[in-house]
Parts: structure tokens; C-alpha cells; sequence
């Protein structure tokens, strides 16, 4: 026997979270992160060889800049992200899961290990380029703060994908998980390329990321104040796929959105009308469609925590309960209170109507999934929610098209109830007034469908634990 | 405070219209080795999947030493170690560094840490596997293995779902070796098979489970020699000349029934637990001019014994003793026949 075969197990420290520990074991032995280490180091050697070998060219630094910062865009915003996509279903396909899940490892701390386990190979590749970065400054014309900056922007929304793509690993549907990145995927490409190639794309960048003007410095705040998150919400929906029953995730979730909320409303009051409706459907879109998206997964002591408690608990019940029922009356709390408080600051008409066309075009599409989902029997919630939003929004596209082509406005009309047709409808037409007046008509349609459908859920889920055989 | 390891009373699961789980109820006393047998879709794993805190039960209680799994999964998690049917192992991960995160995740640090590693590895036969990465093993290595991960937290009570399911027969004596050793050590064992017969070497009890329903707690003893479900035994008897005189006799004889004519006697069923009046039919047989040749008791395999549970069953005939009342044929709560 050996004196003892474990010694040598001293490579990650007890402090680490084991998580952590175990992805990157795996991860830096993984070919995926191997070959976009090494095909990145090869790619940025060739780059700054041959614009040291041009030193001449007086745009030689910028131009490094551009192709440094595409290379390592690609690699975070696009390469990285796209490895989540399997993080949680590879352990629910191989039946470790649930190995995890008795252990003391929380779904949190299991969705939020696999997260950080990819970041942190994002923040190699980071460090890795630095190098290429210092090279850069002797070719002259760089700003070193705006750059630095600008790569740091890049990995905060390269941890916000990997966010998303891992939280939505948690679902067994192979075509949301792959299919969803992978279809976003040239849109990317293309967006990167447009910013750090076309013309005055990548001075415009290092402009904004100078921060000279308190408008730029309040817009990067608000994006990293998304981006965490949306990159919260993400994992955390993620650790619902994956929490066992008696895990209730969706009532922490719920009172902090509704905290955040609270904190969105006081920092929106002196802002104008138009930022306060995008960044109201910035906030509400991804808790609301979190909410809504949610299968009715209740245990009758999750229940009874609830009930025991008194009155107000109870009532908070209906908001705060696991599963879309409650999750539909919260999203309209939310809705309420975002409405009110725009509203309370007084509006012209023209800026009701404005409202009224966007609320429905952004929180219609929203609600039209869960209430198309009230008339069906699904397996999997989740991804025939989003599969319903996204054919949605597909559809809304195409029509416009059609219509754009034929010429015919008109067209729109009769998809009006498709609720993102409204934008489009409202961009053909130009006609705001009556399409508003539309919009606020079926927007209540839908809203009073889906809470007679939510009342009808929550009453079948309390008389289901109402005998005392299930509360055993 | 129960002092069974697990107890399961009035157990309901259902899936949709599907009833998994269907008032179970049974109990398995600390330090035994207790047998789980059912066909495939008899409720075996939703059971142990409650069990191990996995699944909800629709109704009822399922204790693991007293704890309720329902209310207080975390505490019976720390008390079980869980052995699924089916698993897969991590890719780029030796068998070490598998142990050892499953150490971590348990909250052991340090040294300690590298105890239970080792202690395990030993146990488990594992060291000479340590470095090779636990995605290449053989299904014995990795059944080893997956009940080294089983064993680190040192867990009362095993609950193992089909270990020797797809195994080679080496692996499976390996296996079956280290099960006898840890119920040596004291482990409460809960087992689930296809393999009756190795069962039945190494528990002290099995658990029949059929459509949901428990329909046999008993020891394997008491099933391998012919103590059927209503109390009775089998015999073989060989007579010289006629068999027909002993089909007459038996028919004379209240107690006495026929279960088979054979070319030279019958198998027949005595309707008594007690063995002298199994010595007292045959002196009466001898007394009543039988040239009886051979008069053994029917040793069955434990699959027979199965099978026999569910024939009656499914003749409409109670699986367990008449005696017992209606409600407790799908609620035994103790072994229904002593050995």
C-alpha cells in the first residue's frame, strides 16, 4: 500500500468552492479552452509581427487594437459563452445531478460553480492577451484606460452570456439550449465585426470608454448594473431547472426582484419619459418572463410555510409561491408598479400612446406565451414558452417583411393580436393613436385570460394539499 | 423517535394518472440488510428515490432514523449514502480527483479530507484505479467506485438501487463481498435487485413490491423452503404403487392440499407453520398404509417464491396470511412470516 495515494491532491485549495474546483479540473483539460487558448496566443502573435513589421503606418496601433479586440471578443463574447450550453445538462444526462444534490452542494452553488468555473477560464484568456496589450502601446495611439476599460466591459458581458447559456442548461430541451446561442451566433459575429472594423467603430468605443461625460459614465453603470443582473437572474432560474422539490428558489428570487424594483423606480423618477419605458422593459423582461416561463413545482410544506403564518403571508402567497400561477400575478405587481410610477410623473398624450404601444409590444409578448400556454398540456414549460415568445417575435419580423414588399400595411392588422406585431404595425402605419387604443384593448384581453387562468391554477394547487393525507 | 432505520407508512407516489407508489408501508430495523425486489416499473426505485430525499411523495411518510425526508431532507441526506441504478462519470477527471470533489461537496477539508479519501479508496479497492480518469472504467470499477463516493460521509444507512445491475459475475462476488462487509460493520442496507438468489444470501429480510404494492416482507429462509404466502409448506412425496391413493388420501385430509400429481406421489401443501404436524401428516400417512418413499420439504429459489407471490396474487388470492386484515396487504409493516 502506498503511504498515502492522496497527498498529492494539493492543487486547489480547501477555501475554493468545490464546484469550482472540479470544473476547472475538467475545463483546463477540456480541448474546447486548450484550442481557443492557443489559437488565440497564435492568431494575436501573427497580428502584432506584422504591424511591428508596418511600424511605418501611422494607423498601425489602432488597427492592432481593432483586430486584438475582435479576436478576444470572439473568444469571450461568443467561444466562452457557448460552453455553458451543456454545463447543467451534461450532469442531468449522466444521473449526477441528483448524486450532487445530496450532498451539501445547493443548485446555487452547483449553477454558480459551473459559472464561475467558465469565467474564470475567461479571465485566463483576459490575462493572457495583456501581454499583446503592452506590445501594443510601443506601436503609439493607444488609450490605455479606455482599452482597459473596454476589455473589462467585454468580459462583464462575456460573464452575463455565460450566465445565460448556463442557466439555460438547466432545460432538457436540446434545441432551446444549442439551437437559441448558436442562431445568435452570426448576429454577433457580425455586430463585433461592424464595431471594431467599420469606420470610426472602435474610435467611437474608445470615445465612450474614455468616460469624459457623465451621460457615458451613467450608461456604463446602468449596463453593468444589467448585466449582473440579468446574469443573476439567469443563474438563479437555472438553479430552479435543477433544485430538487422541496428547494424553493422562486420566493427569494421574487422579494429581491421586487427589492430591485423599488430601487429602479426611485433612480427613474428624474429621468425622460423614453429612458424610463426602456429601461423599465430592461428590468421587467427578464424577471417577468422568468416567472412566467416557471412550472407550478409546490410541496405542502413549501405551502404551509405560508399558510401558517398568518394573513399577510398568506397573501403573499399569491405573489411569491413558486410556479408561473403566482409568478403571473407578481409580473403584473411589477407591471403595476413600473406603470404607476411613469405615469405619476405625468404624461402628454402622445407619450400615453407611446406607452401603450411599447407596454404591450414588450410585456404583451410576455403574457401571450403563458396564455397560450393555459390551453395546452406541457412537458417541459420553459421551452415551449420561449419556443412560443420567440416564434413570436420571428413572425413579427417576417410579417413586416411581407408587408413592407407587398405594400400592404393593412396585413399587420390582422396579426395585431400577435402582440410584438404592434411595433410594427405602429413603424408601417404611423397610425399611433388607434393602434394604441388596440394595443390597450387586447393587452387587457390577455392580461384578464391569464389571471382567471393563474386564480383557476392557484385554487386546483390548494385543493390538491387540502387533504389531510397530503399534508402528512 | 422511531428505532427502525427506515420507516415507510402509507406511501403514495403518482405521475399523472400513473400510480408509481401505492400505500406502501414497511419498516427496516437498524443493522439488517433488507432486499427490494420488484419487476421493472413495480415501484421499486420511486420508493428509494423518496427514500433518498430525490422525489416527493403525493402522500404519506417516509423516515430515515426518525427523520422525516419530506420535512427535513438535509439531515436525512447526512445520513444516507444514495447508489443510483444508472450514473455517468465526469470527463477529464481521474477516480482521485472524482473522490475528491464529492469530499469537498461534503464539507470535509484538510486532513480530514484525506482520510475519508483514503479510507474509502481502500475500502472500495480503488487505489490502484486512482489516477485513471473515472470515465474509462469497467461497470464493476465504477460500481466500486460509485459506492466509494457512497461511503465518504460514512453514512447509517445505504441505499443501493440495482448495484449489481449489467455487472460481470467477478465484479459481481466484489460487490457482494463489500456489501456482507459493511453489514458486518453495522450499515443498515437498503437493496433493490433483479438477482433474487444473491439476495437472498446476504439479507435478512426482502421487501416484494408489485404494481405499487408491497406484497411480501419476509426473510429468504422462510420463502426458500416452502413457507408460502398463507403460512404453509411444500413437500415432495414419492410412494410405491398407485399415486392415485395418495391423491384420495390427501383429499381426505382437511389440512392437506394438492399442489401437483407427480409419476410416483405429488407435491403437496400443509396449511401449518409448525413443523411437527408436518411429522404428524407423515405418521398418519404411514399409519394409513401410504409406502411412502420420500417426504422432503420443497426448498423453492426465492424467483419461484416470487413468482408464486404473484400468481396468487393474480388469481385474486391474498399474497400474505389470511389472518392479516385487508388494509395491511399493502401495508406489512412487520416480516409476515417468522422463520
Amino acid at each position: 500500500m502506498p503511504k498515502s495515494i492522496v497527498t498529492h491532491l494539493r492543487d486547489f485549495p480547501d477555501r475554493l468552492p468545490p464546484m469550482l474546483v472540479k470544473e476547472l479540473r475538467q475545463g483546463l483539460r477540456a480541448k474546447a479552452f486548450v484550442v481557443v487558448f492557443l489559437v488565440l496566443q497564435g492568431l494575436l502573435g501573427i497580428v502584432l509581427l506584422t504591424a511591428v513589421a508596418a511600424e511605418s503606418s501611422s494607423r498601425a496601433g489602432t488597427s492592432v487594437s481593432s483586430i486584438i479586440f475582435f479576436f478576444i471578443s470572439l473568444a469571450l463574447i461568443i467561444f466562452q459563452p457557448l460552453r455553458g450550453v451543456s454545463a447543467l445538462a451534461s450532469e442531468m444526462k449522466a444521473n449526477t445531478m441528483e448524486i450532487m444534490a445530496l450532498t451539501r452542494l445547493s443548485a446555487w452553488r452547483i449553477t454558480f460553480g459551473k459559472w464561475s468555473a467558465i469565467v474564470s477560464q475567461s479571465a485566463l484568456l483576459v490575462a493572457a492577451i495583456i501581454p499583446y496589450l503592452i506590445l501594443r502601446y510601443f506601436l503609439g495611439g493607444m488609450q490605455l484606460f479606455a482599452e482597459l476599460l473596454m476589455l473589462l466591459m467585454i468580459f462583464i458581458l462575456s460573464a452575463t452570456l455565460t450566465a445565460v447559456t448556463v442557466g439555460m442548461s438547466g432545460n432538457r430541451a436540446l434545441a432551446l439550449r444549442v439551437l437559441f446561442p448558436l442562431a445568435l451566433v452570426p448576429l454577433g459575429i457580425s455586430a463585433m465585426a461592424t464595431v471594431f472594423f467599420e469606420f470610426r467603430g472602435m474610435t467611437f468605443m474608445i470615445e465612450f470608454f474614455s468616460l469624459t461625460s457623465p451621460e457615458n459614465r451613467e450608461i456604463a453603470s446602468v449596463i453593468v448594473f444589467f448585466a449582473v443582473y440579468i446574469g443573476w437572474i439567469a443563474l438563479d432560474f437555472g438553479a430552479s431547472l435543477i433544485a430538487p422539490i422541496s428547494e424553493n428558489r422562486a420566493t427569494v428570487r421574487r422579494i429581491v426582484g421586487l427589492g430591485l424594483a423599488l430601487v429602479v423606480i426611485l433612480l427613474l423618477r428624474p429621468l425622460d419619459h423614453e429612458v424610463q419605458l426602456f429601461v423599465s422593459a430592461l428590468f421587467l423582461v427578464p424577471l417577468v418572463l422568468v416567472s412566467l416561463a416557471e412550472p407550478i413545482n409546490v410541496t405542502a410544506p413549501m405551502l404551509r410555510s405560508f399558510t401558517q403564518r398568518g394573513t399577510p403571508w398568506r397573501l403573499a402567497s399569491l405573489f411569491l409561491c413558486p410556479g408561473w400561477a403566482a409568478g403571473a400575478l407578481y409580473s403584473l405587481l411589477l407591471v403595476v408598479m413600473f406603470g404607476a410610477a411613469i405615469s405619476l410623473k405625468g404624461m402628454a398624450e402622445d407619450e400615453w400612446i407611446d406607452f401603450s404601444i411599447h407596454a404591450y409590444g414588450a410585456i404583451g409578448a410576455l403574457i401571450f406565451p403563458a396564455v397560450v400556454l393555459l390551453f395546452f398540456k406541457v412537458a417541459n414549460r420553459f421551452a415551449s414558452y420561449l419556443i412560443i415568445l420567440a416564434s413570436s417575435v420571428v413572425l413579427m419580423g417576417f410579417l413586416s417583411l411581407v408587408a413592407d414588399m407587398m405594400n400592404k400595411d393593412g396585413l399587420l392588422y390582422f396579426f395585431v393580436w400577435l402582440p410584438p406585431v404592434a411595433w410594427a404595425l405602429a413603424e408601417e402605419t404611423g397610425d399611433y393613436a388607434s393602434i394604441a387604443f388596440l394595443c390597450a384593448l387586447l393587452g387587457g384581453f390577455f392580461t384578464l385570460v391569464l389571471l382567471i387562468g393563474a386564480v383557476l391554477a392557484t385554487k386546483r394547487l390548494h385543493h390538491s394539499f387540502a387533504s389531510p393525507a397530503a399534508e402528512s | 423517535m422511531s428505532t427502525s432505520a427506515i420507516l415507510v407508512h402509507n406511501l403514495y407516489r403518482y405521475f399523472g394518472p400513473l400510480q408509481a407508489v401505492n400505500g406502501v408501508s414497511f419498516e427496516v430495523p437498524h443493522g439488517s440488510v433488507c432486499g427490494f425486489v420488484g419487476a421493472n416499473g413495480a415501484g421499486k426505485t420511486t420508493t428509494m428515490r423518496i427514500l433518498a430525499t430525490l422525489d416527493y411523495p403525493t402522500m404519506g411518510t417516509a423516515e430515515i432514523c426518525g427523520i422525516n425526508v419530506v420535512n427535513h431532507p438535509a439531515k436525512v441526506r447526512s445520513l444516507i449514502g444514495w447508489m443510483p441504478d444508472h450514473f455517468g462519470n465526469y470527463e477529464h477527471m481521474t477516480v482521485l480527483e472524482y473522490l475528491d470533489f464529492y469530499a469537498r461537496a461534503l464539507g470535509f477539508t484538510g486532513k480530514e479530507r484525506q482520510m475519508r479519501i483514503q479510507e474509502v479508496m481502500e475500502f472500495a479497492d480503488l487505489i490502484p484505479l486512482a489516477d485513471r480518469f473515472s470515465n474509462k472504467l469497467s461497470k464493476g470499477m465504477t460500481q466500486r467506485l460509485c459506492l466509494g463516493r457512497a461511503l465518504l460521509q460514512d453514512p447509517q444507512i445505504l441505499i443501493m438501487d440495482e448495484p449489481a445491475a449489467g455487472l460481470d459475475p467477478k465484479a459481481r462476488v466484489e460487490l457482494k463481498h463489500l456489501i456482507r462487509v459493511l453489514a458486518e460493520e453495522g450499515k443498515t442496507i437498503f437493496i433493490s435487485s433483479h438477482i433474487l438468489s444473491e439476495l437472498g444470501e446476504m439479507c435478512d429480510s426482502l421487501l416484494f413490491i408489485n404494481n405499487g404494492r408491497i406484497v411480501h416482507h419476509g426473510d429468504a429462509d422462510s420463502l426458500k423452503h416452502g413457507v408460502d404466502a398463507d403460512g404453509g409448506f411444500c413437500y415432495d412425496v414419492r410412494i410405491l404403487g398407485d399415486p392415485n391413493s395418495l391423491a384420495d388420501w390427501i383429499v381426505l385430509q382437511p389440512q392437506v392440499e394438492m399442489l401437483e400429481a407427480r409419476k410416483h406421489g405429488a407435491r403437496i401443501r400443509i396449511d401449518a407453520q409448525d413443523p411437527d404436524r408436518a411429522a404428524e401428516m407423515l405418521a398418519r400417512m404411514i399409519r394409513d398404509g401410504l409406502r411412502v418413499t420420500e417426504f422432503h420439504k420443497e426448498q423453492r429459489n426465492l424467483e419461484d417464491a416470487f413468482i408464486d407471490i404473484l400468481g396468487r396474487l393474480e388469481a385474486g388470492g391474498p399474497a400474505l396470511p389470511p389472518a392479516m386484515p385487508k388494509a395491511a396487504v399493502a401495508t406489512v409493516s412487520q416480516p409476515s412470516i417468522e422463520a
